[in-house]
């Protein structure tokens, strides 16, 4: 196969919001920077799927909001596991990221009196989501990308169709990377001054997911085995309602933060509304994480509907023909396949990776080189993320990476020979055979997804977690004699086939860490040990050490706000299932 | 069971290209989004088709020709008889199989 040899200052792994966004502000510096991207630039990536609101303590509709609320919520959300200095910036950040990206073209919805026209959600003390009707993430993405297609945006090289697969170091420090065309027969080995992961999460691990496909935790695989530290691979977040019925919808997100406010009910199988029998008065307006389990138990219970799920009725919209227009991503479904959109079956969808690459206020990880943005690293939102934070963390932390990542640049370290060929070799083999006795990637694929749904999803216990561990040391030792079963030109499957064995090496670290955590922690829930542990306020880290995984723990730094401090403590700690 | 006829074409590889037929068990399949990724999971890895996709009519890039007709494949309703025959979708290069090139008109992919 043939070899292209690219060399930049600044390379950014990832087209999505954080990746674009640390694009910017690298150019804006003056590096010579390459954007990658694993399929369409602009197109794929899991922020054109982001929703509704974007957080941003503006003040403007209501006046009582300030970054300081913004920063509690946040923090009591996160069940006091979140890194609090992170946090700080991202709030105090967050503002201005709306500025910025109203001047990169991004028409938000104002009031006539031109201020922001902003939204509540769950967890929310105040309105706080600025949006642009649901597919706000589609907005910010485009503005994003014609920001970076402006002629002056010309040091931004944009590669797309490009699966990195190895990060490349030398002398301790992360100096480009590998990758192959997924449109061509050749890789591409690009030396780089410094890199910036901005892949997203793991959604893809999971076999129900509303995240883009490409999402198998590309940037947590390669930061992992770069020796960087991961956190609290045990937090992911379920978003409560999304589609079950058909099966082919199963996972496609109903968005609903506001629908409760709007009147939006779920009942179970028997008719009951039974989140009434939980919460009286929030009813189904509760955090993400107990509305999720409390799904869950419906269906495990027995009360769930036909095909494993409760039902979502929206006749008590009093305009429903504005929830039409409001919400053509949802309407499209009943114009296209007949789905009820007056009563549906809804259940919870894998929705975001609160865990992820260990970064500092600088956006650093812990290998020299080597930088973090977005949903791909840990300790912004701790146990539980509140709606809308997640695009205004792309937005802060793009920033920050890609200032940092262009000031501490080293472009003089060559690529390492050795390596380039081992990474090579890896992809060569993975396509060579289909001889007998080889395992094609699917059913690996397929068993991992299933496995870390049934076994390390929304309710944990000890016992499946055990077995979950045995299962994916079984599914490792497979990994060798994984092949993609097409030769050179079964492009996907050869990305499919890397990818499984990252999504195995990474549920691993999930189920071990899920293991540790012997407490319920926001959307950590062990059936074994259902209360919350003021001694667990701690998070779980691992690294590879070259040549196993090994699991520290650390204490929260609890550096502004203590449990009991912050106003809305109260009521949330009545909420904690 | 429903039978599926795609167009092939490797330009490394292929000096013209050919039509390869499928039979797939309809259950379960509503979109032809589905029936693609079941193909290239079950019976054929070699098939080329966008795999980064968003399944959720957002990002615009499973664009193909369903029937003779250029649709999403992911809003594609599987038509209840018949059969189906997908192309990649006209006015974009073909790279391989059913994979076009959107970036046609930007400056993407300059580096390479």
């Amino acid at each position: 196969m043939d070899e292209v040899r690219l060399k930049c200052d600044v390379l950014v792994i990832g087209s999505g919001a954080a990746g674009c966004r640390a694009a910017i502000e690298a150019s804006e510096h003056s590096a010579d920077v390459i954007l990658t991207a694993k399929g369409v630039f602009g197109k794929s990536g899991t922020t054109n799927l982001a929703c509704v609101v974007y957080d941003a303590a503006l003040g403007h509709s209501d006046p009582n909001d300030s970054p300081q609320i913004h920063f509690e919520d946040s923090v009591v959300y996160s069940r006091f596991l979140a890194n609090q200095e992170l946090v700080r910036i991202f709030t105090w950040g967050a503002p201005k990221t709306v500025y910025d990206l109203e001047r990169y073209g991004l028409p938000w919805y104002k009031t006539e009196d031109g201020r922001f026209y902003q939204l509540n959600s769950p967890g929310l003390r105040y309105n706080r989501g600025v949006h642009y009707n649901e597919s706000t993430g589609k907005k910010v993405q485009t503005a994003l990308v014609r920001e970076l297609r402006r002629p002056s945006r010309r040091n931004v090289r944009i590669v797309e169709d490009l699966f990195i697969y190895r990060l490349l170091m030398r002398d301790g420090r992360v100096n480009g990377a590998v990758g192959f065309d997924l449109q061509q027969d050749r890789f591409f080995v690009i030396q780089a001054g410094s890199t910036i992961l901005a892949t997203g999460g793991m959604g893809m691990a999971y076999s129900v997911t509303d995240m883009e496909a490409g999402a198998c935790g590309d940037g947590l695989y390669l930061a992992y085995e770069a020796g960087a530290d991961l956190m609290d691979m045990e937090m992911h977040q379920f978003f409560p309602t999304a589609f079950v019925y058909p099966e082919s919808l199963r996972g496609v997100i109903v968005t609903s933060s506001q629908l409760w406010k709007m009147g939006m009910k779920l009942y179970n199988d028997r008719g009951e509304r039974f989140m009434a029998r939980h919460f009286p008065d929030e009813c189904e307006d509760v955090p993400r994480d107990i509305l999720s389990r409390r799904i869950f138990m419906e269906v495990a219970e027995g009360r769930g509907s036909p095909h494993g799920g409760v039902w979502a009725d929206t006749t008590d919209i009093p305009a429903f023909d504005d929830f039409k227009k409001d919400r053509p991503r949802t309407y499209v479904w009943k114009e296209k396949f007949g789905v009820k959109t007056d009563r549906f079956e809804v259940a919870p969808t894998y929705h975001y990776t609160l865990g992820g690459i260990r970064i500092d206020a600088g956006a650093r990880t812990k290998v020299p080189g080597l930088f973090a943005a977005g949903e791909v690293t840990g300790g912004i939102h701790g146990a539980n993320r509140l709606a809308g934070n997640a695009l205004p963390e792309c937005m802060v932390f793009g920033e920050i990476a890609g200032n940092n990542a262009t000031a501490e640049c080293r472009t003089e370290l060559p690529p390492d020979e050795q390596q380039v060929a081992m990474a090579k070799s890896k992809v060569l083999e993975l396509v060579s055979g289909g001889e007998a006795g080889e395992i094609p990637y699917a059913s690996i694929f397929k068993r991992t997804r299933r496995l870390l749904y049934d076994k390390a999803g929304i309710i944990r216990t000890g016992e499946s977690l055990k077995e979950a561990a045995r299962e994916i040391e079984e599914i490792k030792g497979l990994l060798p004699r994984l092949r993609s079963g097409a030769g050179l030109s079964g492009k996907f499957a050869m990305a499919r086939a890397l990818e499984t064995e990252m999504i195995v090496r990474l549920g691993e670290l999930v189920i071990n860490s899920s293991l540790m955590r012997t407490e319920s922690r926001g959307a950590h829930f062990r059936t074994d040990f259902p209360e919350t542990s003021p001694a667990w306020l701690k998070n779980i880290v691992v690294h590879w050490t070259g040549e196993e995984a090994r699991y520290t723990t650390t204490p929260v730094e609890l550096k502004y706000l203590k449990p009991g401090e912050a106003l809305r403590d109260v009521k949330s700690a009545n909420l904690s299932v | 069971m429903l039978k599926v006829r795609i167009f092939r074409f490797d330009p490394a590889v292929d000096e013209k290209p050919r039509y390869d037929v499928y039979e797939v068990e309809r259950e379960g399949k509503l979109r032809v989004l589905d029936v693609l990724e079941y193909i290239c999971e079950n019976i054929d890895p070699s098939l080329n088709f966008r795999v980064y996709l968003c399944r959720d009519a957002m990002c615009n890039t499973c664009f193909a020709k369903v029937n003779g007709k250029s649709r999403l494949t992911c809003l594609e309703r599987v038509p209840e008889g018949g059969e189906l025959v997908i192309e990649p979708a006209g006015n974009f290069g073909l790279i391989r199989d059913l994979m076009v090139n959107y970036s046609r008109h930007s400056s993407e992919r300059q580096a390479g």
